[in-house]
């Protein structure tokens, strides 16, 4: 780290020679590894407040009414045969998870959707699902093999009970 | 007869997740696939991994042993406890992996259909803990803008049924 670059001269050159051997060390070797687990981290808090929100039906019916564009309080709880406090507090847990925002509009201050949590919660799941449905379509082929043999013959109870030569 | 149903993943609670798959085979044929070491072998596990130890000792009280093998090698080993067997509708199974804290339970449910069968495996994180090690393991796996499954996530059905009686 003490080595100084030639091509500098002087003591403010000696430093920040030093300085960016230093800033390399660090960024390969800890800040790089840091900042990353701590986004990682913070990815899956973020995903656990939006899932946490996403579990209650309600909240799931306001944010599918404000995809469909954003709208006040009033016209968010039409829908609904629950009180106006209740709604808010519902409102309140999809703020809390950044999940929507409110508009500039002072007296109608309009709920709006956040795309971004919820891009991310999806891909998620669509991950989750990618690494399943590689398992189910091998299934699928294993399954209609197994389905075009005779009953008796596929080996899926007993292989060593399986009758040769037995007519389709 | 390729593919005979998309995969749904739901999240209904922030402690579950639900799978629903479509086979177009017997119910009993399904169920064998799930539970037989000799047809495991032939599916389990991701893309491009091989099942390469698959121990099942199918009866209640019994268990599993898996070990999954990455195409680079890297080992990933899972075991489970059958606590419910009702051959070939349903099974209840906790599983834990070798590397992630914590235990999972998952019920496997088997409906047949004109000749296919739904699937429908929901898995509960008994903790915070595994729950939050699943996802973040998602997560490590980079990023990628994908906004075509909003609409899934955000079943229309939902709204009718908080709507108006």
């Amino acid at each position: 780290m003490r080595r100084s670059n030639q091509a500098e001269s002087g003591i403010s050159g000696h430093y920040r020679s030093c300085f960016a051997v230093l800033r390399r060390i660090l960024v390969d070797k800890y800040i790089s590894k840091r900042i990353y687990n701590q986004t990682v981290i913070n990815s899956a808090d973020r995903l656990n407040r939006t899932f946490a929100a996403l579990a209650d039906p309600t909240r799931r019916a306001i944010l599918a009414r404000l995809a469909s564009g954003e709208a006040t309080v009033t016209e968010l709880m039409q829908p609904f045969t629950i009180s106006q406090p209740a709604i808010s507090k519902h409102l309140r847990v999809l703020e809390q998870a950044s999940l929507i925002s409110r508009g500039r509009d002072a007296q109608r201050r309009p709920r709006s959707l956040e795309a971004g949590p919820l891009a991310e919660a999806n891909e998620w799941l669509e991950r989750y699902r990618q690494i399943w449905e590689g398992s189910f379509e091998r299934l699928d082929d294993l399954l209609n093999e197994l389905s075009t043999r005779d009953p008796e013959q596929h080996p899926r109870i007993r292989p060593t009970t399986r009758r040769k030569g037995a007519s389709r | 007869m390729k593919n005979t149903g998309t995969l749904t993943v739901a999240m209904p609670t922030p402690k579950q997740i639900v799978l629903t798959r479509v086979f177009n085979a017997p119910r009993m044929l399904v169920f064998d696939a799930f539970t037989k070491p000799e047809l495991l072998r032939r599916w389990f596990g991701p893309r491009g991994w091989s099942l390469v130890v698959c121990k099942v000792d199918f009866r209640v009280g019994g268990g599993f042993r898996f070990v999954l093998r990455s195409p680079e090698g890297n080992q990933m080993g899972m075991r489970g406890t059958y606590c419910e067997i009702d051959a070939p509708y349903r099974t209840v199974h906790r599983e834990s992996f070798d590397d992630l804290p914590g235990e999972s339970e998952v019920t496997t449910d088997l409906t047949e259909r004109d000749r296919t069968t739904v699937l429908t495996a929901t898995i509960t994180y008994t903790s915070q803990e595994i729950r939050d090690a699943v996802i973040r393991s998602g997560m490590e796996h980079g990023a990628a803008e994908s906004y075509d499954r909003l609409a899934e996530l955000l079943a229309p059905a939902e709204l009718e049924r908080v709507g108006k009686p």
